[in-house]
């Protein structure tokens, strides 16, 4: 597998003029964005900005959106969120969506539910998270924080994606626990191949992690481009990062 | 005390078909949110389907496959149209749907079996009775009590330790998750939907030999099992099974006791547990179904 981004090939995610709103409120005016295969993009931006209904319009999980959106090469715009996950995107939601009603196991055991089997199997994710193995038959609701963020990144893995989606992991997390979780486990995952969109509120964090960074503004992308550049614009740290 | 032990025996046989019928319902309810007043015509359905198979001569023990299999298409046939459209819709709006339709199954069933009441010709090894300690018990609650937990154990199973019971409890949860794993949850939601009205209809198919069938039964057997699902406390496996008995013991000891007032100490007693538990007899925890 070649981990070097391919930002010739057809973009695992592209967006064209998608806007998206919750009734009449408008979030997001006219985005358009392309995630090459095997890039690693993070989207940055102010509380409250459209970064989780930027999440959300991708999988089609409750805002309105025009304009078009393309997954692994298919028009996707309106497509039933079951449908957009099989081409090969999966989600770690923010506050991380484990289900608490669910053992471990059974919270995994539910991404190869409909999902054919792959490179990643439930012995590779409890390989990987060993903390997981040992609470294998706990309900998810009696996992810490850190344990959650894991189980949550092991089920996107075992939906056979290529594509990952992570919104704002680091929330709630100590410092430490993000650092390891976020740049020692999803930069793994990237460096073997994985396609990463990082939705982070935490920019060194971010950043360490990705080549490439989105900054939202009011509505629109304020910024795009590596993210060298942005440590170097203090005017963009302090207008759309409060940094 | 052979008296008190057929006493017992006719409580539970009682139990045993509350409790399917109202798991029928609970599912629905705490599954999807949705409230299913069709429900007992699913249940006369089934008892109707009974009364007419045990005639026909076929072999008897067929009749339970067959009344679940029917009322399950007649599910899979109303959830399509007009149910779906309403699962996110206000309880109020699927009370005016479900009851209404109620309303024209009942009106549909008259005039396709008659006003008047059938009670089933039992197959020949459910018929008679048993003597225990002197007293005579119908073979056909035993039977009954038997069937009716032994269902009530395998949808417990299917719900609490299979993958797919996982999913049903997952879109509880959070249906948008589910979908991002790849699972058409619509699809899981109609499932639920089609066990439960064949769940209904086993439940009249077995309650036939006990209740037998007549226009207005439907609604008895509703209102029996609704409050079954509330005093045991909505989304809980086993506050069902334990408010089935409650319900099962409350009406069955008191028409020994109070003949003339039966129902009213029965439902008073209800009441006032409601008052003093008013999520239920089990309070929902996550694990349960
Ligand atoms: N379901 C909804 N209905 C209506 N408005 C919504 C809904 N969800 C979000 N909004 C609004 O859309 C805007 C963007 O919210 P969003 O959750 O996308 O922000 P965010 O950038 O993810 O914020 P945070 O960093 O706090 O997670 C906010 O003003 C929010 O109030
Ligand atoms: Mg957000």
């Amino acid at each position: 597998m070649s981990a070097a981004p391919d930002p010739a090939g057809e973009p695992h995610l592209s967006l064209s003029g998608v806007s998206a709103h919750y009734g009449a409120v408008e979030v997001l005016r006219d985005i358009s964005l392309r995630i090459a295969p095997r890039e690693a993009v993070a989207v940055l931006g102010r509380n409250g900005v459209g970064k989780t209904t930027l999440v959300n319009a991708l999988f089609n999980l409750g805002p309105q959106v025009s304009g078009a959106i393309r997954l692994m090469g298919q028009e996707v715009t309106g497509w039933p969120t079951h449908r957009i996950a099989r081409l090969g995107a999966a989600l770690v939601p923010q506050g991380r969506g484990v289900f608490p009603n669910l053992t471990v196991a059974e919270n995994l055991q539910l991404a190869s539910f409909r999902n054919r089997p792959g490179t990643w199997t439930l012995e590779c994710v409890f390989d990987t998270f060993p903390g997981l193995a040992e609470r294998r038959a706990s309900f998810s609701s009696s996992l810490s924080g850190g344990e959650r963020q894991l189980l949550a990144i092991g089920r996107a893995l075992l939906t056979q994606a290529r594509l990952l989606v992570l919104d704002e992991p680091s929330e709630g997390l100590a410092p430490l626990m993000a650092e390891e979780i976020i740049v020692e486990q999803v930069g793994r995952l990237a460096k073997e191949g994985m396609t990463v969109l990082l939705v982070e509120q935490n920019v060194p964090l971010a950043l360490r992690l990705c080549p490439r960074a989105v900054v939202l503004g009011a509505h629109e992308i304020a910024f795009d481009g590596p993210s060298g550049d942005i440590l170097a614009n203090p005017a963009l740290l302090r207008r759309h990062l409060g940094v | 005390m052979g008296y008190a032990i057929v006493q017992v025996l006719n409580a539970l046989s009682f139990s045993a078909l509350l409790l399917l019928t109202a798991l029928g319902l609970s599912v629905v309810l705490s599954l999807m949110n949705f409230i299913n007043l069709a429900h007992g015509s699913f249940y006369l359905l089934g008892s109707y389907i009974a009364v007419f198979w045990f005639a026909s001569g076929a072999p008897w023990w067929l009749a339970f496959p067959v009344a679940f299999l029917a009322t399950a298409l007649a599910g899979a046939l109303l959830e399509r149209f007009p149910f779906r459209g309403f699962y996110a819709r206000t309880h109020l709006m699927q009370v005016l749907l479900t009851y209404g339709l109620s309303v024209v199954f009942a009106d549909l069933m008259r005039w396709g079996f008659g006003a008047q009441i059938l009670s089933p010709e039992l197959p020949e090894p459910l018929q008679g009775v048993v003597f225990l300690l002197d007293m005579p018990f119908p073979v056909y609650r035993l039977f009954l009590i038997g069937v009716g937990f032994f269902l009530a154990g395998i949808l417990w199973v299917l719900l609490d330790r299979t993958l797919w019971g996982a999913v049903v409890r997952a879109s509880v949860a959070d249906r948008g998750m589910v979908e991002t794993l790849g699972i058409d949850t619509r699809r899981v939601l109609s499932a639920v939907l089609v066990l439960s009205a064949g769940l209904g209809g086993v439940s009249g198919a077995l309650g036939a030999g006990m209740l037998a069938a007549y226009p207005g039964l439907d609604e008895e057997v509703l209102i029996l099992a609704l409050v079954t699902v509330v005093v045991g406390g909505l989304g809980t496996f086993r506050g069902t099974v334990l408010s089935a008995l409650v319900v099962g013991f409350a009406l069955t000891f008191s028409k020994v006791w109070f003949p003339e007032f039966a129902n009213v100490v029965a439902f008073s007693a209800m009441a006032v547990l409601l008052l003093l538990r008013p999520a239920g007899l089990v309070a929902p925890r996550l694990r349960q179904v």
